[in-house]
């Protein structure tokens, strides 16, 4: 019986970020040949929060948004099965400069971060990590939008998708165990940010505002060159 | 990322017939025929499937680790972590551990291979169980000694049929789970959701019937290639596992016949 050829391997590049007038930084990276942004802002954050990031901090978030940018580019083969989902389980080869190349770059944490892709998309990232130079530096707090400073904090932080498991999840904590919840929601399309913001809301009315903090998160492939 | 997909079946002439027998109430046993036969090259092609061919390579070495010297450090290097014959279970986790280890080297998981991977770990639970006392946790010694009983051509063919039997079920599932939820609903083939499952489980006691015949010539095969000649290495595995679903699509289509 005759083999298929496999689908080819991707291989990516990151690049610097584009300044943005708008004051957005959008990333962006190569992927076989073609250059694709990714628009990344995350809302609602005190300074106090952020204020002494570390510096492996900003790169996990880098790298987060760069998978979710590198998944998104890259069909799985339609809904049709073609060779029993051959085109679903992909492999990338990713380039990626990082601030914190000691961390990053251990067998040990490469190993674990690449495991974890794996088990939760069913492809493989394999990465080769670069000292990020000066140029691609990006100053942290241009991803992130402010709110007034607060004294509140949470007992809990929590992912928020909209759908009934994180709702009922952020319900049970909030209402039964009493805890003060951060809810975390990430949104690429205007569809479901609306959702996002009405169940935070409808949980804020019905236990008070002070019992939880809704921080979405906007992560978008966007053309490279926009 | 991509979950929320079931996805649907080919548009190719052969689906489309197993379609049209949904459609048209036929019988269990003809529209797993039909299935069987619109599955067989993408089954023949997961047998050059590298991450399949590791989990079937499994299946046959296995007894025969176990009844060699030095079966916990080959366990290990297989990845199966520390002290995995405490337990069926602890097993059962460790060599999936280890096919999670070789997938990561191949670079590249399949949906095949995630097949064959399901179908040895229920093989091998409930043959297992069958071996053991069920009063009592049973020692390291008696897992690996329950492991190393399927090294005999008869013993081998049991084995062989309950993965074949459920493998061949999870790959018509695979196809059919795609399709079964349109033929669901007032005036369709399943009026509920009750007798779509009972379709499932007809279809898997099906399966199970039919797999007899990989029974029939697993242990003589066995008995041949790794006894008699000597001469298992992976391409051998392979030829079997290829004449194992041909077989399958065989009798599925006698048993269609006789039905």
């Amino acid at each position: 019986m005759g083999g298929v050829a496999k689908p080819p391997d991707h291989t990516v590049r990151c690049l610097p970020p584009l300044a943005r007038r708008s004051g957005d930084e959008q990333l962006r990276f190569e992927i076989d040949g073609k250059t694709e942004g990714i628009n990344l802002k995350i809302r609602n954050l005190r300074q106090s929060l952020v204020a002494s990031l570390p510096e492996r901090a900003v790169d996990l978030i880098e790298i987060a948004a760069f998978v979710y940018g590198i998944d998104a580019s890259v069909s799985r083969g339609g809904p049709v099965d073609q060779n029993m989902g051959e085109k679903w389980h992909r492999r990338f080869l990713v380039e990626l400069p990082v601030r914190d190349m000691a961390l990053w770059s251990s067998p040990k944490v490469q190993r674990g971060l690449e495991e974890t892709l794996m088990f939760l998309s069913g492809d493989r990232f394999e990465f080769t990590f670069t000292q990020m130079d000066a140029d691609g530096i990006v100053e942290p707090n241009r991803y992130f939008d402010f709110e007034e400073e607060s004294s509140w904090s949470p007992d809990t932080v929590m992912m928020f998708s909209g759908g009934l498991d994180s709702f009922a999840g952020a319900l049970e904590e909030i209402a039964e165990r009493r805890n003060k919840v951060a809810l975390i929601s990430h949104f690429s399309a205007s569809k479901v940010a609306p959702v996002q913001r009405r169940l935070a809301k409808a949980l804020e009315d019905a236990e008070g505002g002070e019992m939880l903090m809704h921080l979405p998160m906007r992560v978008q492939l966007k053309g490279g060159d926009q | 990322m991509g979950h929320i997909r079931l996805g649907t079946l080919s548009q190719s002439k052969k689906w489309r017939d197993v379609i049209g027998l949904l459609e048209s109430d036929a019988p269990l046993e003809v529209v797993a025929e039909a299935a069987a036969r619109a599955s067989e090259l993408d089954l023949g092609r997961a047998s050059d499937d590298a991450s399949f061919q590791f989990v079937t390579g499994l299946l046959v070495q296995l007894p025969l680790m176990a009844r060699a010297p030095g079966f916990e450090a080959a366990l290990k290097e297989l990845g199966a972590g520390d002290d995995p014959l405490v337990s069926v279970s602890a097993l059962l986790a460790g060599l999936s551990s280890s096919i999670d280890e070789r997938v990561f080297k191949i670079g590249r998981s399949s949906d095949a291979g995630e097949l064959a991977r399901a179908a040895l770990l229920e093989s091998l639970s409930v043959q297992l169980r069958d071996k053991l006392p069920s009063l009592f946790e049973p020692t390291p010694q008696e897992v690996r000694k329950a492991l190393a009983s399927f090294a005999s051509g008869q013993e081998f063919a049991y084995l062989a049929r309950d993965f074949f039997a459920r493998l061949s079920y999870k790959s018509l599932d695979y196809f059919l789970s795609r399709e079964l939820a349109n033929h669901t609903g007032i005036g369709k083939r399943f009026a509920t959701d009750f007798d779509r499952v009972e379709f499932e489980h007809a279809l898997s006691q099906h399966t199970f019937e039919a797999s007899r015949i990989v029974e029939d010539f697993a242990g003589g095969w066995y008995g041949k290639t790794v006894w008699k000649e000597q001469s298992l290495n992976q391409e051998s595995i392979n030829n079997f596992t290829r004449y194992a679903f041909r077989k399958m699509r065989s009798e599925l289509g006698r048993r269609r016949e006789t039905a």
